[in-house]
């Protein structure tokens, strides 16, 4: 597979090279332009943003503009319901009404379509067009060949580069911490022996609502969120990229070799009264438990890395302040040591949202043309910050920080503007340390402090596994849910069993999860492993 | 009439189940209106269960000011008066002539009318027939498509077919023709019928989102108000795509949440009591009948 990757990159840029040779070739296509006017569609998540208007909006004329001006197309954008979009995007499909250059989180759907012929390959086009994409190419880097067939040499979707790779964190109250004189634990002794305080202090933390403490705070998605807890007992030798291609087909790394171990742990914190007696019940989407935490009455959880900062008035960490006080804060830590002493902690690929073109796409240099454009980093620098004392200002320190401009013309329409820049998921000023000082201002309300550190416990010892495309697994077509349904009991259960019947309660769940087709996955992601790369 | 203890009892345990019942259903809506009226603090501090609590009525102001779901309860209020006005006519169209037993082929026309209802094209070849009539992402699309339906046609027909024969013969022998005599004779004895199958159109209509998701997505400004509300609830529980990107969104209260949902629940909740009897008697008839 490597080696095609290579032919593949190279014939790029080689051709790219020998670009104003073969410019000649297209007739309608002269110096890098269009000699008429090509019209592409091209897709918009549309989230009801306050303000926001695909035909009134500066980041949409902005791009309207320079690629008439630059390659002579004029660029349409169709929007979309953000939330319904996985249920519009087959439709669109079907009856062929896709957007030429089109996007969405749900791969399997384009896989699903590419099959039948209602998605092009892009490895021909890319291959074709290569000389006038150099901009992509090196923008996109390895993620242009992430859905690669090794067998066949399609590639039905390209991923948007996701660059902030921050994944989960856990999070402490600083001010109980205090109050009772520990230092914020380093170990899961030590976050245990955390716990176990604040427990026996609820009175003194809480006062007359002491019997709302809730030491750990979690919800029937375990696999979220304890993920870090459940990863630190993987082995740190397990912790690559071949063990993360056999067990990793669900992401939330539930049948890598340990996790079993992690959940023994929680359970032995469920019953010692340290997690949230009836988390269980707390399904996805109820915010039950964040307003618990809100509230003030929880002492530690895990999710997201950013997640108290995020919400604006409604964070968790604006309300708490509002509620409980200045000193009321939570803070990241990083406690949870393997068996090497390391806290090693899974972190996102650098895949982001999936873009292709259906095969109604008859304007296929154009849509290239249009990503390459969106790649060069003063195009997408602009999408991303935009007007400069509008949409975004320097501080005292010369910092990019983010405005959130009126409703009106200027407004972005999500977070980094998102869907306007579909190549990149994250922040880029093409610099690390700038998108990181970026980064730690961008939350309203939150003391850039608490980011900093959120991000640097949250990329602490992490893992980015690399992706490795041996083709689909046939065994996962259709099994998704049912195997979600059943990770998600089998850690509800086991945790919620009493501590001597937890080897049963899990061994009973684990085997129902492998007989309902995770046997099947294993065994084929482990055959084609050892096929391409030997045992 | 002597009773029996048993069916006193009986008639307890009944009553008994009836309340539990009632309780099961009226609880759920009750919580979410008092939780519309409680201040975002209660809220968090999960305080608020059968009364509100610090009575606050920021999320109605918000919701009531927002152009966008005032003009969104109106105009899924007007689409619901034309619609079910549009489908009580065609449906009475459709039901009136296949009573009359001297109709060539009414066997067949029945028979194929009642297929459609047993077999659906489903929803990519309703998009491709749709999109080949022009009518996606326009509002005609919550309207035409769905303006009969084959369930009420067949308890309207049952219901005309059941008024005797004789006071439509009596009309002919006046001269009527076929079309007055539905206007003087069936409709006036129709009346019940009539107001429940309205009540099942405008019930569906009001509750109906899914149409306008699948063939309207583009044209925001005409979707009705239950489309809308699915969104905000969906977006701000969507934890699925906040993993997916990285980023969570911002979320609405909870008190906004359950006043949105109120705002869109309450204007159809109003009318039921009128409607109730007729609601009644029209769903039997078509249970005894049909």
């Amino acid at each position: 597979m490597k080696k095609l990757l290579a032919i593949l990159v190279t014939t790029m840029l080689l051709v790219s090279v020998m670009a104003p040779l073969a410019l000649a070739e297209d007739a309608g296509f002269v110096d890098g332009k269009f000699t008429e006017t090509r019209t592409i569609t091209v897709a918009h998540f549309d989230r009801d943003t306050e303000g926001w208007d695909v035909d009134n909006n500066v980041f949409i004329d902005f791009i309207k503009q320079s690629m008439l001006e630059q390659y002579n197309i004029d660029v349409e954008f169709v929007t979309t319901p953000r939330w319904t979009e996985s249920d519009n995007l087959p439709t669109y499909l079907a009856a062929g009404t896709a957007c030429d250059v089109s996007y969405t989180y749900s791969d399997g759907t384009i896989e699903t379509y590419f099959k039948q012929d209602a998605v092009l390959d892009l490895a021909p086009l890319l291959e074709e067009y290569g000389e006038y994409l150099t901009d992509m190419v090196d923008f996109f880097g390895t993620n242009l060949t992430w859905k690669l067939d090794p067998v066949e040499g399609t590639i039905y979707a390209i991923p948007a580069v996701r660059i902030e790779t921050s994944r989960i964190n856990t999070f402490v109250r600083a001010d109980w911490l205090d109050k009772l004189g520990m230092e914020a634990p380093t170990t899961t002794e030590e976050f245990e022996a955390m716990l176990i305080a604040f427990k026996d202090n609820a009175e003194l933390l809480l006062g007359d609502d002491a019997d709302m403490m809730v030491p750990f705070a979690l919800t029937e998605d375990v696999s979220w969120r304890a993920n870090n807890i459940l990863v630190s007992c993987v082995a740190d030798a397990d912790m690559n990229d071949k063990t993360n291609y056999i067990y990793g087909y669900d992401s939330r790394q539930f049948l890598f070799p340990g996790v079993k171990e992690g959940a023994r742990l929680l359970n032995k914190w469920y019953n010692e009264g340290l997690i949230l007696e009836d988390f269980s019940l707390y399904k996805m989407g109820d915010s039950a438990v964040d307003n618990l935490i809100k509230a003030g009455f929880v002492g530690a959880f895990e999710n997201n890395w950013d997640y108290p900062f995020t919400g604006g008035d409604e964070s968790i960490y604006n309300m708490l302040t509002e509620q409980q006080g200045e000193d009321a804060k939570f803070i990241a830590i990083d406690p949870f040591q393997n068996d090497a002493g390391l806290t090693k902690k899974v972190l996102y690929s650098s895949n982001g949202i999936y873009i292709f073109f259906p095969s109604t796409n008859d304007e296929p240099l154009a849509s290239l043309l249009y990503l390459n454009w969106m790649a060069k980093l003063e195009n997408r620098m602009y999408l991303q910050f935009g007007e400069e004392g509008i949409d975004f200002e320097y501080n005292a320190d010369g910092v990019r920080t983010i405005v959130t401009p009126d409703p009106g013309y200027y407004t972005r329409e999500s977070s980094n503007n998102i869907d306007t820049t579909m190549i990149i998921n994250g922040l880029d000023q093409g610099d690390a340390t700038l998108n990181a000082q970026t980064k730690a201002l961008s939350y309203a309300g939150v003391d850039s402090y608490y980011v900093e550190l959120a991000w640097n416990m949250a990329m602490n010892n992490g893992i980015s596994f690399a992706n490795i495309n041996l083709g689909s697994v046939e065994a996962e077509e259709g099994v998704s849910e049912v195997l979600e349904t059943k990770r998600d009991e089998t850690l509800n259960t086991a945790i919620n069993a009493s501590v001597e019947e937890f080897d049963a309660v899990w061994d009973a769940g684990m085997q129902e999860y492998l007989d309902a087709g995770g046997q099947a996955i294993i065994d084929e992601r482990a055959e084609k492993y050892n096929a391409a790369y030997g045992e | 009439m002597i009773k029996s203890k048993h069916s006193k009892w009986g008639d307890y345990l009944v009553v008994f189940l009836c309340v539990i019942m009632i309780l099961v259903f009226f609880l759920p809506v009750w919580n979410v209106f008092v939780r519309s009226f409680s201040s975002p603090q209660a809220l968090i501090r999960s305080d608020v269960y059968l009364w509100p609590v610090d009575i606050d009525f920021t999320a109605y102001t918000l919701v009531l000011t927002d152009t966008t779901y005032t003009w969104a309860l109106l105009w899924t209020a007007m689409l619901t008066i034309g619609c079910t006005i549009l489908s009580m006519t065609m449906t009475t169209l459709c039901a009136y002539p296949l009573i009359f037993e001297k109709l060539r082929g009414r066997k067949f026309i029945n028979g194929f009318i009642m297929l459609t209802m047993y077999f659906n094209a489903g929803t990519i070849p309703n998009y491709l027939l749709f999109k080949s009539l022009g009518m996606i992402n326009s509002p005609t699309v919550l309207i035409f498509p769905y303006c009969i339906s084959v369930f009420n046609m067949i308890i309207m027909r049952t219901f005309l077919q059941n008024i005797p024969d004789s006071l439509r013969e009596s009309a002919e022998i006046d001269g009527a023709n076929p079309v007055r005599t539905l206007i003087s004779i069936y409709l006036p004895l129709s009346t019940s019928v009539l107001a429940t199958l309205s009540l099942f159109y405008a019930v569906g209509r009001w509750n109906g989102y899914s149409d306008a998701l699948m063939f309207m997505p583009q044209n925001k400004t005409y979707y009705p108000i239950q489309l809308l509300l699915y969104n905000i609830i969906q977006s701000k529980e969507s934890l699925d795509a906040a993993t997916q990107e990285g980023f969570s969104t911002p979320g609405a209260s909870d008190a906004l949440k359950a006043a949105a949902v109120m705002f869109a629940t309450i204007p159809i909740l109003m009318i039921y009591p009128w409607l109730q009897r007729y609601f009644i008697a029209g769903v039997t008839l078509g249970a005894m009948k049909g």
